[in-house]
């Protein structure tokens, strides 16, 4: 099976621009990447922001949007109308640089960020050679042998992966605490300092919930995590760090501002913090950020716990090929298409469903959880999920050393993964059980005690005045 | 093509470092800092050295810069109205000490030219592809071997640096006693 015609003059015709065709071709997969990830995810987030407004106005049991098209679907993209056809308002009093620099400094470390998530599988070996002869390339070019040997599907792979994903979301932080400043507004410059603190706090527990993920792949390449986490969801990195997963997706909650952590922008107090100053497209590039944000941390939680593009069970897809070429002779044309579902199965199944499956974690928090107290908040960064994830990395570490020191061979068993998640787990639940939830809810109710201490159990208390 | 990139890059980084000096909201310059602090990491990138890169950019720009703002948010600075003793003369002192610091600094970068591409940079580069070993492991091996001293002594010393910030923050009455809130007991 091959195109009628040659790709290759094209490229011979570019790389006379860009010192020879593999450049070209390097910078055409390169462009073709970005569209489809990044084009791909600005066309959802408007249908994201409807998911949550419906998922919010089923749990408060009311019908929601349902005006613009059918079930409502046109609503995200009419707001995104409206939002650009608005009058775009710059407050006196203002620091005008810092005030038009901030709304870009949230969503360009979103972007930056979005270029590392794996969405599917390296293409390399036989799967290459079949797509570069259907296009007809030249091979030593492109090709198990050539100067491109592998195609990764994310738009780049670099070695130091997820510590570039820390790196650029860190940088996401000055977006906010900017546009607190430069407002020249009591309520955004308070929403400000509080969105850096908090987020500077959670960035700790972030990083100790990864690093042991880290220990267990031996890399910080995010495709050599993945390959770690092959194989079944028996050996996903959550059976092995799951009180580390639990840390995650609480700081991942606070790193993306969203409610229970949402102190930044919290509309009792605040009027909406950091950007009620600002309006039109520039509030939706906040927006915007947010929810890009918000993809990024689920589809960073899913490569680091959840084994990125692998499913449930791993299955044979080159015997599944030959099955089904076998079956009947008019079938013996399938083998390559089904070699490629294999490929597109990743991005266009797996992923988009365990990322979704955090939005909707993030929505239904947000629709079922009350705002924490700044100094809770704090209380719990710093006095509670710190000590834990120190705990969990240094027993993690620990019995990993062991098992390389046992086995010698440089990686970690199946069993040991099990035997850190069960000590890790277990030790946790013991903590939290017997000692941490029993004094916590005695405090609570001397704290919070509503009836004087008098009032015995079954007879109704007169209320304490 | 490298060479445009690499001077375009340290025009950049001067002004940024200009701006830190020239500003006079305190806020503006902790940006071009910021600012000062992105474009020596993407120095290091060009250097291919991408683990310290993105370590420069996580712990200075992400961490440290990130608290000097926020505590210049809190204090609200404005411009002393008494100059202190010891910076009465602080434009002649602090010009003449970055006079001698800048050409020591001219001094070390005549002696090892930093070109971005060094002969001990070539021959690191080969012993990495070499070996296939990531960078990061190479520098990490290297730092609990050969350098291991050096890191345990730096932890501590900023073990050191943190309690003092934590006794210094606490309050005590007049007999010495510490001081505890109402919060903290509870």
């Amino acid at each position: 099976m091959q195109l009628p015609f040659s790709l290759q003059p094209l490229f011979d015709f570019l790389g006379q621009f860009t010192d020879g065709p593999a450049n070209a071709l390097i910078i055409v997969i390169a462009l073709i990447k970005i569209a489809l990830i990044v084009g791909g995810l600005l066309q959802i987030i408007p249908f994201i922001i409807l998911f949550e407004r419906k998922i919010i106005s089923w749990v408060q049991d009311r019908p929601g949007p349902n005006r613009a098209g059918p079930w409502g679907l046109l609503h995200g993209i009419l707001d995104g109308v409206k939002l650009f056809f608005k009058e775009e308002i710059t407050p006196k009093g203002v620091d005008k640089p810092l005030y038009l620099l901030a709304p870009g400094l949230t969503v360009a470390p979103a972007f930056l960020a979005l270029c590392l998530v794996p969405v599917g599988p390296i293409i390399q070996g036989a799967h290459l050679d079949a797509l570069v002869s259907f296009l007809r390339l030249d091979p030593s070019i492109i090709g198990p042998g050539g100067i491109i040997s592998e195609i990764p599907l994310a738009i780049t792979n670099p070695n130091i992966g997820i510590l570039y994903v820390l790196a650029v979301t860190s940088i996401g932080v000055y977006g906010i605490t900017l546009a607190g400043w430069s407002s020249n507004n009591k309520w955004s410059l308070l929403g400000g300092i509080r969105a850096s603190a908090q987020m500077v706090s959670y960035e700790i527990t972030l990083s100790l919930s990864i690093i042991g993920v880290v220990l267990l792949a031996g890399s910080l390449n995010l495709y050599n995590i993945i390959d770690s986490q092959a194989g079944g969801f028996w050996h996903w990195n959550v059976m092995a760090q799951p009180v580390a997963f639990l840390l995650f997706i609480i700081a991942m909650f606070a790193e993306t501002n969203r409610l229970p952590f949402d102190l930044a922008e919290a509309e009792p107090e605040l009027t909406g913090g950091f950007h009620t100053e600002y309006s039109s497209m520039r509030f939706a590039l906040f927006f915007l950020g947010e929810y890009i944000n918000m993809v990024i941390v689920s589809a960073m939680c899913v490569t680091l716990f959840l084994g990125g593009y692998h499913g449930l069970f791993p299955l044979p897809w080159e015997a599944i090929a030959t099955w089904i070429t076998n079956i009947s002779p008019s079938f013996a044309g399938f083998y390559p298409w089904v070699i490629m579902a294999s490929y597109l199965i990743g991005p266009m199944v797996i992923v988009p469903a365990k990322v979704g499956f955090f939005i909707f974690l993030f929505i239904f928090a947000r629709a079922t959880l009350p705002r924490l107290r700044y100094d809770q908040l704090m209380d719990l960064g710093w006095k509670r999920l710190l000590p834990i994830g120190l705990i969990n990395l240094v027993i993690t570490s620990g019995i990993i050393a062991i098992d390389l020191m046992v086995t010698g061979n440089g990686q970690v068993e199946l069993a040991t993964k099990w035997i850190i998640g069960a000590i890790t787990l277990g030790l946790f639940l013991a903590w939290d059980l017997l000692y941490y939830s029993p004094r916590r809810k005695a405090q609570l109710e001397k704290d919070y005690r509503l009836y004087p201490k008098s009032a015995k159990k079954g007879e109704k208390p007169a209320l304490a005045s | 093509m490298a060479l445009v990139i690499y001077y375009v890059l340290f025009g950049i980084t001067v002004l940024f470092a200009l701006g830190v000096l020239f500003n006079r909201n305190t806020v503006r310059s902790a940006i071009c800092l910021v600012g000062v602090m992105a474009a020596l990491a993407v120095n290091y990138l060009i250097m291919r050295q991408e683990f310290v890169a993105f370590i420069q950019i996580v712990v200075y720009t992400g961490a440290i810069m990130v608290l000097f703002l926020f505590v210049i948010m809190l204090l609200n600075l404005r411009e002393p109205e008494v100059m202190p003793w010891y910076l009465r003369k602080a434009r002649f002192w602090g010009g003449a000490l970055s006079l001698v610091f800048f050409f020591t600094l001219a001094l070390a970068v005549q002696v090892w030219t930093v070109s971005g591409v060094t002969p001990g940079a070539i021959e690191n580069e080969a012993f990495i592809k070499e070996s296939g070993t990531p960078e990061v492991i190479l520098l990490s091996t290297l730092m609990i071997t050969k350098y291991v001293a050096p890191f345990i002594l730096t932890s501590i010393l900023l073990l050191v640096a943190v309690i003092g910030a934590i006794v210094m923050a606490k309050r005590y009455d007049e007999d010495g006693q510490e001081i505890i809130s109402e919060e903290e007991v509870s």
